[in-house]
């Protein structure tokens, strides 16, 4: 190619060209980064970590456990839905206390004594699900999968619900 | 940008009865669909399609029927040519999601399902511009390098092949087969999932830097085929 | 400024071979030769569409591909290419705005450019595909010159063109060149290429061949019709005599016509004045070939 003139009709794309060279540096640069540091997909909710989590409600909200592992897709919609909304993470912050249960069995092959006890204690078998609990000897309402936003946010409310109206009555 | 181009760009989709009746069926279907489903809306990827739709010989048919010629033989730089139809194609795809999914949005509040939040439709919009503006980079190359309507022939082709190699791959265990299907695709339709982005800590640029690198690399090579293109006019001899 | 010159070789195939021509600022220069020629392919470099392999192109000292170039230049293809949806106007008005024409005096500019090439204003507003050749041509034209350019380059303007049309392109390249607009055309119509241009090249297989210069007078000898008032009957032997003197051969005699052959103009203007001092009421005289297609033969 002869090289073109400034006033040329047919300059060549020197700045895209010099920007799709540096977008190819951070994207390398990035991906072996992130190999090395892993990003953590927060949400919003102010997970408590099933290790140090109470076992019972406290301050008049339920427990809402949530049990979940990596490699699980549907989870990852359900905290981008849930999770993810502004609204519905400040509510569910201040109404339950949430506690995240992360199994690791594919990863490590086994898991922590207390996250164990957690999914023995309500027979979880798949992922996510949630439970909303008093404590022990308490009711527990879970939800195995996610059936959608709405249905899920319709089962916390009832769980919510559930859950007041037997520490009304047990006043 | 040229700005006579970009006008004349949107005249000639209007002036297809056949592609306009192809990109309605594709900008509203999915917002039936979506309203149907108690209020979910459309997803981003929507964007992509309706790009593809418009894109389609945006440049080999201007090839083809000389009408570039004529307009090069004005004071526009080539590569002004190709940013201008790259900038309507992604605009317009954009515009139409956009109004499609607002009006969804509407829709679904009126009727007092549950919808998503005014942060949740900015995030899809955000998405759907990247998927737009990314589809319309693509198409653009592939538009400088073939006449006629062999683009969008090109595209199809081309993420049928990487959808099998992708799915032999997973089926017979070979991961390069599945890792090429994979990267074509992505390659194809340029995406990022925003909300990923966003939400994880440290904030991955991966994604991004790999949406930029594919649109501007697109729309170099385009400019730098309409650049080495030698225009003949010539018909039947002299 | 307007001035350009180029010598180039292009191809394999050698659509051009050798050329180098100097197109002189305000001329009209026309361009003839067999099919095949090269002049497509040498239109296509002058517009900077086409790299030549080897060799300079140059319009007003700058490259034929840069902006300021395409902003002196006006261009009709072979064939004018729109888009279906376009009627004459939006089409005018997209050229218009693409030649960086001011926005405000458009409606006006392209009211004014279709009137100047008689496009009926009953058509402004009708699809292009339903535009005649002529018309399309017309329009071309309008096309060329919606930017003010001061280099025209048009390819067979004169192709499909009604007579009319013909007058018209005429009136409208004298207007042109008087006001130093320069013309390149290339055409197959020897007898207007002869009536409108300055000079002429003629290019065979690639090589540029004679260039002929219109506003002189030919050098090399033809042939010539007199015709004389029919109420006068000269006899053929004194017409013969009468043309030897000046230099020229009878050839034919049809009366009230006759054939001569002329060796160059001075004899043919002797040939006049022998004729009428003979007593001939000469009428008229005038080639019975064009200049230009000796070249064909």
């Amino acid at each position: 190619m002869r090289p073109a003139a400034p006033e040329s009709t047919r300059r060549p794309p020197v700045a895209l060209l010099a920007a799709a060279a540096a977008a190819l540096a951070t994207w390398i640069g990035a991906s072996l980064w992130e190999r090395s540091h892993p990003p953590v997909f927060a949400d919003l909710v102010k997970w408590v970590p099933s290790a140090v989590a109470p076992d019972s409600a406290s301050g008049g909200k339920p427990i809402l456990y949530y049990f979940t592992a990596d490699w699980c897709g549907p989870c990852r919609v359900l905290r981008q839905e849930v999770f993810s909304s502004e609204e519905r993470a400040r509510y569910l912050n201040e109404h339950f206390v949430p506690v995240i249960v992360v199994d690791r069995m594919r990863e490590d092959g086994r898991n922590e004594p207390k996250v164990d006890e957690l999914l023995r204690r309500f027979s979880v078998n798949a992922f996510p699900t949630l439970v909303v609990t008093g404590g022990p000897g308490t009711g527990a309402s879970p939800q195995t999968g996610y059936p959608g936003k709405a249905k899920t946010w319709t089962f916390l409310m009832n769980a919510e619900q559930t859950f007041l109206r037997a520490q009304f009555k047990g006043r | 940008m040229s700005r006579p181009l970009f006008l004349a760009t949107i005249r000639w989709w209007l002036a297809s009865p056949i592609r306009l009746g192809v990109l309605a069926a594709a900008a509203l279907l999915p917002v039936l669909g979506s309203v149907l489903s108690q209020g979910r809306l459309p997803s981003a990827g929507g964007a992509s399609e309706l790009a593809l739709i418009l894109g389609a010989g945006i440049i080999g048919q201007s090839v083809s029927t000389g009408t570039l010629q004529l307009v090069l033989a004005r004071p526009i730089r080539r590569s002004t040519f190709v940013l201008t139809r790259w900038l309507a194609v992604g605009s317009a795809a954009l515009a139409i999601f956009g109004a499609c999914t607002v009006a969804a949005w509407l829709l679904g509040s009126a009727s007092g399902m549950e919808t998503q939040t005014p942060g949740d439709v900015a995030l899809l919009l955000a998405e759907a511009a990247l998927h737009a503006f990314g589809a319309a980079a693509v198409l653009v190359a592939l538009s400088a390098l073939v006449r006629g309507y062999g683009d969008i022939a090109i595209w199809i082709v081309g993420t049928i092949l990487a959808l099998l190699a992708s799915e032999v791959g997973q089926v017979k265990d070979v991961a390069t087969l599945r890792w090429a299907g994979r990267q074509t695709l992505e390659f194809l339709r340029p995406s990022v999932d925003l909300r990923q982005v966003l939400g994880a800590r440290p904030v991955p640029l991966s994604g991004l830097a790999a949406w930029a690198f594919t649109v501007t690399l697109c729309l170099a090579v385009a400019i730098v085929l309409l650049n080495r293109k030698e225009l003949s006019y010539a018909s039947s001899g002299a | 400024m307007d001035g350009l010159c180029k010598s180039y070789r292009r191809r394999e195939a050698r659509a051009l071979d050798g050329f180098s021509i100097e197109v002189r600022p305000g001329e009209i220069l026309g361009l003839i030769g067999p099919n095949g020629a090269g002049k497509t392919t040498f239109l296509g470099c002058l517009l900077g569409f086409l790299e030549p392999d080897a060799g300079r192109i140059e319009i007003g000292g700058m490259a034929p591909d840069s902006l300021s170039v395409r902003r002196l230049v006006g261009y009709l293809p072979e064939r004018l290419t729109f888009d279906r949806w376009m009627t004459a106007r939006a089409f005018l008005r997209l050229h218009h705005e693409l030649a960086e024409q001011p926005g405000e005096s458009r409606e006006e500019d392209v009211a004014a450019s279709l009137m100047r090439v008689q496009i009926d204003s009953s058509a402004w507003d009708t699809g292009l595909a339903r535009f005649s050749r002529g018309m399309l041509q017309r329009l071309g034209l309008a096309q060329a010159l919606i930017g003010r350019p001061r280099i025209l380059l048009l390819d067979e303007p004169a192709s499909g063109v009604d007579p009319a049309g013909l007058l018209l392109f005429r009136q409208l390249f004298r207007e042109l060149h008087a006001d130093g607009v320069t013309i390149v055309l290339n055409s197959h119509q020897l007898d207007q290429i002869e009536r409108v241009c300055d000079r002429v090249a003629f290019i065979a297989s690639g090589r540029l061949g004679q260039i002929e210069n219109l506003s002189e007078g030919a050098d090399s000898s033809r042939v010539v019709v007199v015709r004389w008032l029919a109420d006068g009957a000269p006899e053929r032997e004194q017409v013969a005599a009468l043309g030897q003197t000046a230099g020229a051969a009878l050839l034919e005699w049809t009366p009230p016509r006759a054939a001569f052959s002329v060796p160059d103009d001075r004899s043919a203007a002797a040939l006049v004045r022998a004729l009428v001092e003979g007593g001939i009421a000469v009428a008229e005289m005038a080639p019975r070939e064009g200049r230009l297609e000796r070249f064909f033969t």
